[in-house]
């Protein structure tokens, strides 16, 4: 090269750039297929860079200067075909790694190579203004892409990554080592790309050799077509899940990956919770559905289908296809329900036959509720089978309907008989009474005698038809429930038995007791049952003594299944110290017509306690026995109190 | 003083001689008129006007025309409309009882089941102060349940 103004102010310039510029001029090869290249000028941070002088007459090569195949390679290629090439390269300069931009392009009888420092810094307007053309420009050029890349790809959501392969004897890949990558993963391992770069993938991440990554990116690498996958990472205890795209470049492959961990954690919920949905569906016979309202179709839970008797998506979803499936009879129902619910955006709910694949009829239940959602109306609903309470209910009608008619036969049965039954009675006690009074003293003993016994048993039937009447009654009572006065319940059933108390010199003894809501008389008759029956089991030689208490207690204070937990109860016990019974009458002792004594030896028909149990119930309360033989009975009654 | 005419209207023809047994043995001055059902019983008060009784009692339960139809009939007859009515009736029914009272009886008496009773009641409701009563009316003391 010549020394002329033109030239220093060439070199001046060159010198000043921040580029490392060498000239380099192809030499011989070491190899057959490889030229190398001897360089002929560098500028001032090519002469530190190449380790060179301005005008080399040193005789190493370039190959012996910077140690890389690659860039070999590559200036081959430019010389071969004439055009540029432009890579990076990591260069370590002590407990620095470098990035450099690396240009190759022809130049006279040689090689022209720029390498530009990436560096991370702001473009600035001016950067950008500088005059096209000179060589200075170019580089600034090259560099400010390069600064504009590197921007870029850090500012990138997306871990971006670079990666030459490394090649085995054999000329195989073996590995990648990562030339680049941006500081995205940083964020997820803590380490710096610096710290990866240069590192290969399985040096970096050994597992990404059984996890199929290394085979992925061989075969992209090999095949040049662009692979995705997506691959779970553990570089540290948080796995992550990565997504990655990679795309041959050059002589190696683009990585962007994305970290799609949260993603793959929703899509793990909405999995199970999918899951869950449709097995709840399955289970509770119910499917739901999702219709847009501008257009005709509905989108389906599977287990509508099954419902329908189809598999999944067997049917077209379009709202004219459901009309098929409707009974005839309940066409014209759904229609209009559904055309009222899509003009007012009214919920809907209703009850409609259809028949299923195999022509089975079943009854479902849809209820639907209209929504607003970015601008567009939906109704959202579900259907559910519900033929089994249907035919449920209607089972349940027709015992109703039985049930009204029985109970029907029942009163005029009552009634009948207590007329009938009464009236020859009546009249037979009429005849006893006269010929009682008419032939007082004429009869014989014995005569005598015969009609006491005529008197017992028509006294015993009329009682028997009493009790059966009333027993009857209790449900069928007119009265409405009053405020009742327990205190004046008592005291006026002890005023009728009175005699009785005076007789057996009967001890009974009570506390204040409560106010409810009933019927009087049934109250009085219970308060009388109850404690008619302490006057009659009473136990010889042992003076009668009868307590009645009364206590409010709460539902769920007791262990009885029948009361309400969260309602007060009046507690009414009535103990006596009687003959008792067996344990074992707990519960018989209240069924119709159950008699737990010979009837000579203690008069009763046998439905005393039964009236009892049905004038408590209609209370809405409850009544329960408690005795032992010769131990006295205890007879509680819970009554609901006064809300 | 004249006899305390009183009419039986009742097809049973036993319950018919306990009543009139009984209305003697209760030695009252009374004069007993015995028909068998409500038809015979509004044929003689329509047409018998000078025997128009002091008291009738009058079964529910009868053929051709029963209780509750004669009484209906008793009191929208004008002239005997503040006749005195006792229901005289085996029917115990709650029902029963406020039907004969809403349609304008002034006592009801249950068929007691002994001679005693009968007469027992008898008594009572013939030597009853009927002005007294009326005036004060309340059901209860005209509700002879034995």
């Amino acid at each position: 090269m010549k020394n002329n103004l033109a030239d220093d102010f060439f070199r001046t310039m060159v010198d000043d750039a921040d580029t490392a510029i060498l000239y380099a001029e192809p030499s011989a090869s070491n190899s057959v297929n490889i030229k190398d290249y001897r360089p002929k000028y560098a500028n001032k941070k090519g002469q530190v860079f190449f380790a060179v002088t301005a005008e080399n007459d040193k005789s190493e090569t370039l190959e012996e200067l910077v140690h890389y195949d690659e860039v070999l390679i590559l200036a081959n290629k430019v010389l071969e075909t004439g055009e540029d090439e432009n890579f990076n390269i990591i260069v370590r300069e002590e407990a620095n790694i470098l990035n450099y931009h690396v240009r190759i392009r022809i130049f006279g009888k040689g090689l022209l190579f720029a390498l530009t420092l990436v560096k991370p810094k702001f473009i600035s307007d001016k950067d950008s203004k500088l005059p096209l053309g000179s060589l200075e420009s170019r580089n600034r050029e090259l560099e400010i892409s390069n600064l504009f890349g590197i921007r870029v790809l850090d500012s990138n959501d997306s871990i971006i990554s670079y990666l030459k392969p490394v090649f085995n004897k054999a000329g195989g890949v073996e590995d990648f080592r990562i030339d680049y990558i941006n500081n995205r993963l940083n964020e997820i391992t803590n380490d710096d790309s610096g710290f990866i770069e240069g590192k290969t993938i399985l040096e970096y991440y050994p597992k990404n050799l059984e996890n199929g990554v290394l085979e992925i990116l061989t075969d992209c690498y090999t095949t040049g077509e662009n692979k995705e996958y997506t691959k779970e990472f553990a570089f540290t205890d948080d796995p992550v899940w990565l997504s990655t795209k990679a795309v041959k470049m050059n002589d190696g492959l683009i990585l962007f990956s994305k970290d799609v961990t949260q993603e793959k954690k929703y899509e793990a919920q909405l999995f199970i919770q999918n899951r869950l949905l449709s097995e709840a569906e399955r289970v509770a016979n119910i499917g739901s559905f999702r219709w847009h309202l501008n257009e005709d179709h509905i989108k389906y839970s599977d287990n509508v289908y099954r419902l329908f008797g189809y598999d999944p998506n067997e049917f077209d979803n379009k709202y004219d296809r459901l009309l098929t499936f409707l009974h005839p009879n309940d066409f014209e129902k759904v229609k209009s329900s559904f055309k009222e619910a899509r003009k007012n955006k009214s919920k809907t709910d209703l009850v409609f036959r259809i028949y299923t694949k195999s022509q089975e009829l079943r009854y479902m239940n849809t209820i639907g509720e209209c929504h607003q959602k970015e601008g567009s109306w939906y109704m959202v609903g579900v259907i559910r089978d519900v033929t089994k309470q249907i035919e449920a209910e209607s089972i349940l009608q027709i015992k109703n309907t039985e049930l009204k008619r029985t109970n029907a036969d029942l009163e005029a049965f009552n009634r009948v008989a207590s007329h009938d039954l009464q009236e020859p009675l009546r009249k037979i006690q009429m005849f006893v009474s006269r010929l009682d009074e008419e032939e007082e003293g004429r009869l014989s003993e014995r005569s005598q005698g015969y009609l006491s016994k005529i008197k017992y048993s028509s006294d015993r039937m009329r009682n028997l038809i009493n009790n059966l009447l009333s027993y009857s009654k209790v449900d069928e009572v007119s009265e409405q429930p009053t405020r009742v006065d327990l205190n004046d319940v008592l005291n006026n059933v002890l005023e009728d038995l009175g005699e009785r108390i005076i007789d057996l010199d009967a001890k009974v003894e009570s506390v204040s007791l409560p106010v409810v809501n009933g019927i009087q008389f049934q109250l009085e008759q219970l308060f009388a049952n109850l404690i008619g029956n302490s006057l009659k089991y009473v136990k010889e030689g042992v003076r009668p003594h009868i307590k009645i208490m009364g206590n409010i207690v709460s539902g769920n204070k007791t262990d009885i299944e029948t009361l309400l937990p969260n309602i007060n109860y009046v507690q009414l016990q009535f103990a006596d110290n009687g003959i008792g019974f067996e344990k074992k009458y707990q519960e018989k002792i209240f069924e119709i017509f159950q008699r737990l004594h010979g009837k000579t030896e203690f008069s009763g028909t046998g439905l005393g306690l039964s009236i009892c149990k049905k004038i408590v119930q209609s209370h809405n309360g409850t009544i329960m026995a408690k005795g032992e033989t010769d131990k006295g009975a205890v007879f509680t009654v819970y009554l609901p109190t006064l809300l | 003083m004249d006899k305390l005419k009183i009419l039986l209207v009742d097809d049973d023809e036993d319950d018919r001689q306990f009543f009139a047994d009984a209305l003697e043995g209760v030695e009252l001055n009374t004069e007993l008129r015995q028909l068998e059902n409500g038809k015979s019983c509004m044929e003689f008060l329509l047409n018998d006007t000078d025997n128009t009784p002091d008291l009738v009692f009058l079964d529910l339960n009868m053929p051709i025309m029963n209780g509750f139809e004669c009484l209906e009939a008793i009191r929208r007859t004008p002239h005997l409309k503040d006749l005195l009515v006792a229901i005289y009736s085996t029917s115990s029914a709650e029902r029963d009882i406020e039907e004969t009272f809403e349609k304008g009886a002034n006592i009801y008496i249950k068929k007691p089941s002994s001679f005693n009773e009968l007469k027992k009641s008898l008594k009572q409701v013939v030597k009853m102060n009927w002005a007294y009563h009326l005036n004060d009316f309340k059901k209860e003391n005209f509700l002879l349940k034995i």
